[in-house]
């Protein structure tokens, strides 16, 4: 199931609604979540259901192990033995069709390609176990409840397409959490402008996308492949951190907070900004689970650097472009750490927006095309190769069709609602009829944005979610 | 007051507001969660001619499939109440995206460029300015660009395709999507569908029809029509690079026969009177007012008396028809541009019979002209619908026989042949079982007329059908052997797959056919 559906919208949600408020306490909250939870993710791959629950089981002996041996040597085997069997799982539905079509084209052999169905979800919770098993062996109490444990792992709102909540941010609230009216309502907000983000700006931007930039054919002129790349940008923004917002939207509701997963990217003036922004729990997770543990910046920092990298690429997708985005952004990295961080700093603001725009835009480029000489043809007609048209009808009226759409997105890339919110607080303090005038407005606002989004959402079967690919 | 109190002042009302903010949404998600349980849901969808999604049995294996909960899923969101209004509220939203601007629906791609030839030896080129046409290019009205409702229409488009068969490739498909936005007929707004080209259908088409003459022989002539659309008399020109020329697919497919068939050049004759309204604008059929020039260049291609088409026939109309390309755009503009649908009724008296395709049982008498159709479905007029078999008796005495295999295009072209000939046999070539040739022999037929819109007739699946007929002919195990008995009844001797059914009054048949009408969509793709 997805959150951006008729069907959860208006029956799923109101129903856990009722039972999660009425189930009394914490322990009883909680089977109703994972119930919810296990609901929610078996309705239509009901068989992963049981791969996921497997895997939890082991995770949570494997925390139970680690405690016990709490000091000693064996610990570590408990770590081991989750991150060899998360991982292999991940892998072998993952990457083994990838890894045999390597060996097949690197060596000439023609071993059959597995073809597996990635389960939904799976690259975030393998994640997500492995920072349970770390977390307790750095130190964190292991849960004694499998429940509990299940309900870590399962949480609908973040099951399928993260962010990867690690276990020590929410350990505490698994166990004892209360909603405040406050955050109830901050949650609701978050769920519906997520919504908004998801259902009228991605799914727009992105038919936009898909029809400037087909797979199979070069884009028709220079104007095509650059509206088409600044499309897929804002639809691969919107339609994530949309989802992202929902998420911990869903969580404030049921009373927990979980980290930030997107800080307005796009107004980063580095790459490394950038990377500070954008898909938060997954750079912090390969930071604190990889990088550092590799030895970080002490020692042998290019190669630490490069292997995160190259995980970064993978963990998107098993195919060569992805590792190569990967790296792409290290090479950036790099060269920002050597010297291009202190230039941009000496120049012009404006010039490390272009850049980090520009840096962005090619990245997405390179994300989009899973056939490298389909990415070719693309850049190449970005810059005239060719001699393409400058700009085509089509590319024309399809943009005047929707210039307001793209100059909203492009506006809400900035903090906008962040300060709409100060002001909204400066103005509660100040005077009753100014704060109620923008109570109404904001009241108005996000019924609009909840009802135009249920509305495209009747009968519209162009809704997929890019990271369930992932 | 101190900045203490200030604060608490503030936080209070935001917590007013907080708590508002949580109580109407709460309102909200209840009430339209209760009405999605007890309001009555749509089944089908008049303005996108279709079945909506049917809610799914439930059943253990398919809960563990997976299959149950798509298949919920889908009917849930599908038929929710009220579908038809939110999806015009989607289409007035849409208008707000943008400014003002020409509107695509579908994958329309530039077909008229050296580079863009969609398949292999298409000799395309851009296309000649076309003459004589009442488009009035560049007018500014304000329209939707929605490109979210084509890629819903696309898809469900596709997903009527791949209920009659899967599609292999649709990069092979003619249809090239929809343009509304300054596209002008008669004076008023109107969409057209680009055309894409694919002589290699086109070739495949000629040849299998030569392959019906090759077997029929020297004494049943074989004629064949190809019908041009209206993209290619009403296209702005600034939209040429996104059409190509169906007069060179057409004139491609005259020349490309291998056998002694007859084609008629309704081109000529339908470009003579391009003024006049001989295409519908909201849909993807032609009037019966063109489907006449076809006929009047058949008359004279056969040597037939041709009637006058005001004078001779009894002239209906019907009000506020707003047709297929508004199911597939959901266009405003052409929902607030509806127009009145005419028909022209023969008025010699003549008998029409139905019968099932499956095993041609007799399904009863009935009329030739299904009045009671309206709305989106006026076509529908013509023959009821396309999933019946026609027989018609004109108690003439020529001496001749025609058998029409045609697609939807043909449904309008029927009438006028009860003037010409003693019995006219219309076979679906998209539904019809049996074997043609047999069919053909075994009733006598003098002349076997092939019309199609030239979008079906180089769309490869509408010519495996033409062929899939033909194959059905060769073996007595086909859909079994068809004859008529002394009442005018079909007879079949089918070959084991005959279903008995009961058949009704020609009333029942009728409202039969009113229901299939309304949920047979006329695939886009074929333009049928």
């Amino acid at each position: 199931m997805v959150f951006s559906d008729i069907f959860f919208l208006f029956w799923f949600l109101p129903l856990f609604l009722i039972l999660y408020f009425a189930a009394h306490g914490t322990k009883l909250k909680n089977i109703v979540l994972v119930l919810f939870s296990l609901f929610f993710y078996s309705w239509g791959e009901p068989v992963w259901m049981c791969l996921l629950i497997l895997s939890s089981i082991l995770d949570f002996l494997n925390g139970r192990f680690i405690t016990k041996h709490r000091g000693e040597k064996k610990a570590v085997l408990g770590v081991v033995m989750s991150c060899v069997v998360d991982l292999g799982i991940l892998a072998a539905f993952k990457y083994s069709g990838f890894a045999v079509e390597s060996l097949n084209a690197l060596t000439g052999l023609s071993v059959p390609v597995p073809q597996f169905h990635l389960p939904i979800g799976i690259s975030f919770y393998t994640f997500q176990s492995i920072t349970y098993v770390v977390d307790v062996y750095r130190g964190k109490k292991a849960q004694t409840n499998y429940i509990n444990y299940l309900l870590y792992l399962s949480m609908f709102f973040q099951l399928v397409a993260g962010p990867i909540v690690r276990y020590g941010d929410v350990a505490r609230e698994i166990e004892n959490r209360s909603v405040t009216t406050s955050d109830f309502s901050r949650g609701l907000v978050r769920l519906i402008f997520g919504l908004g983000k998801k259902v009228i700006i991605a799914n727009s931007v992105g038919a936009l996308a898909a029809q400037f930039l087909t797979f199979d054919k070069v884009p028709v002129s220079v104007l095509a492949a650059w509206s088409g790349v600044l499309m897929y940008s804002l639809q691969i923004y919107y339609d994530f951190s949309g989802y992202s917002d929902m998420a911990i939207g869903l969580g404030l509701m049921c009373g927990f907070h979980f980290p930030e997963n997107f800080d307005h990217p796009y107004v980063s003036r580095s790459v490394t900004e950038f990377w500070r922004r954008w898909h938060i729990s997954l750079g912090t997770f390969f930071r604190d689970y990889v990088y550092i543990p590799l030895g970080g910046n002490r020692r042998h920092q290019m190669l630490n650097i490069l292997i995160v990298w190259f995980c970064t690429g993978l963990w998107h997708g098993a195919s060569l472009n992805f590792i190569l985005w990967g790296l792409y952004f290290a090479f950036f990295l790099v060269l920002e750490k050597a010297f291009l961080l202190g230039l941009l700093k000496k120049i012009p603001r404006v010039f490390g927006h272009i850049y980090l725009i520009l840096v962005a835009m090619f990245g997405w480029a390179l994300f989009y095309f899973t056939d490298l000489s389909k990415l070719g043809a693309c850049v190449g007609t970005m810059f005239g190769a060719g001699g393409v048209p400058v700009t085509d009808l089509l590319t024309e009226s399809s943009l005047k069709g929707s210039i307001w759409l793209i100059l909203a997105a492009l506006i809400l890339c900035a903090p906008v609602y962040a300060q709409a919110e100060k002001a909204e607080t400066i103005a509660s303090r100040k005077s009753g009829v100014l704060f109620g005038m923008i109570g109404a407005a904001k009241v108005i606002l996000l019924m609009a944005v909840f009802a135009v989004s249920a509305v495209s959402l009747v009968g519209d079967t162009y809704n997929p979610f890019l990271y369930f690919r992932f | 007051m101190s900045e203490s109190e200030k604060k608490e002042k503030g936080r209070k009302r935001r917590s007013a507001l907080e708590c508002s903010i949580i109580i109407i949404f709460l309102a909200v998600i209840y009430f339209v969660g209760l009405c999605l349980v007890f309001l009555k849901r749509p089944t089908e969808s008049e303005t996108e001619k279709r079945k909506l999604a049917e809610k799914p049995q439930f059943s253990l294996a398919g809960y563990f499939s997976g299959e149950y909960a798509h298949e919920f899923t889908a009917y849930f969101s599908d038929t929710v109440p009220f579908r038809e209004q939110i999806v015009g509220i989607v289409s007035v939203l849409n208008k707000y995206k943008g400014i003002a601007a020409p509107t695509f629906y579908g994958n329309v791609q530039e077909v008229n460029t050296a580079t863009d030839i969609p398949e292999p030896p298409a000799p395309v080129e851009t296309q000649a300015a076309v003459s004589g046409t009442e488009a009035v290019p560049d007018s500014v009205q304000t329209t939707v660009t929605d490109e979210q409702a084509a890629v819903t229409e696309v898809t469900e488009v596709t997903e009527v395709t791949e209920e009659e068969e899967p599609v292999e490739n649709i990069a092979e498909f003619s249809n090239n999507g929809i343009v509304v936005d300054g596209v002008k007929m008669y004076g008023d707004n109107a969409g057209v569908m680009l055309f894409g080209g694919n002589n290699a259908a086109g070739s495949r088409y000629a040849d299998t029809i030569s392959r019906y003459k090759r077997t029929l022989g020297d004494d049943i002539n074989v004629y064949n029509m190809v019908v041009p659309t209206s993209v290619e008399f009403y296209l702005p020109r600034k939209f040429s690079p996104y059409s190509t020329s169906q007069k060179e697919a057409i004139d491609h497919i005259y020349q490309s026969y291998s056998a002694d068939v007859i084609p008629i050049d309704a081109y000529s004759e339908i470009a003579k009177h391009t003024d006049e309204y001989i295409y519908l604008r909201t849909d993807h059929h032609w009037s019966q007012r063109g489907a006449y020039y076809a006929y009047k260049a058949f008359c004279e291609k056969l040597g037939l008396d041709c009637p006058d088409i005001d004078k001779d026939y009894e002239v209906c109309t019907k009000q506020n028809f707003v047709g297929s390309l508004y199911g597939y755009t959901n266009d405003i503009t052409l929902k607030n541009s509806p127009e009145i649908f005419t028909y022209y009724k023969p008025t010699r008296e003549y008998h029409t019979y139905y019968y099932k395709y499956e095993n041609l049982s007799p399904v009863g008498e009935s009329v030739l002209f299904h009045e009671y159709a309206e709305g989106g479905n006026c076509y529908g007029v013509f023959m009821g619908t396309d999933s019946i078999h026609t027989k018609i008796e004109t108690g003439l005495d020529t001496g001749r026989k025609i058998c029409v295999f045609k697609e939807s295009y043909g449904n309008a072209f029927i009438p006028f042949l009860v003037d010409n000939f003693d019995e006219v046999y219309v076979i679906d070539i998209r539904y019809f079982g049996a074997n043609a040739v047999q069919y053909i022999r075994d009733n006598g037929i003098t002349d076997v007329l092939f019309i199609d819109n030239i979008f079906a007739a180089n769309t490869d699946k509408l010519i495996n059908d033409i062929a899939a007929l033909y194959d059905n002919a060769l073996g007595s195990q086909g859909g079994g052997v068809v004859s008529f008995d002394e009442q005018g009844n079909m007879v079949t001797t089918a070959a084991g797959t005959a279903v008995t059914e009961s058949t009704g009054p020609a009333e029942t048949a009728a409202d039969a056919a009113a229901q299939t009408a309304v949920t047979a969509v006329p695939s886009a793709d074929t333009g049928g």
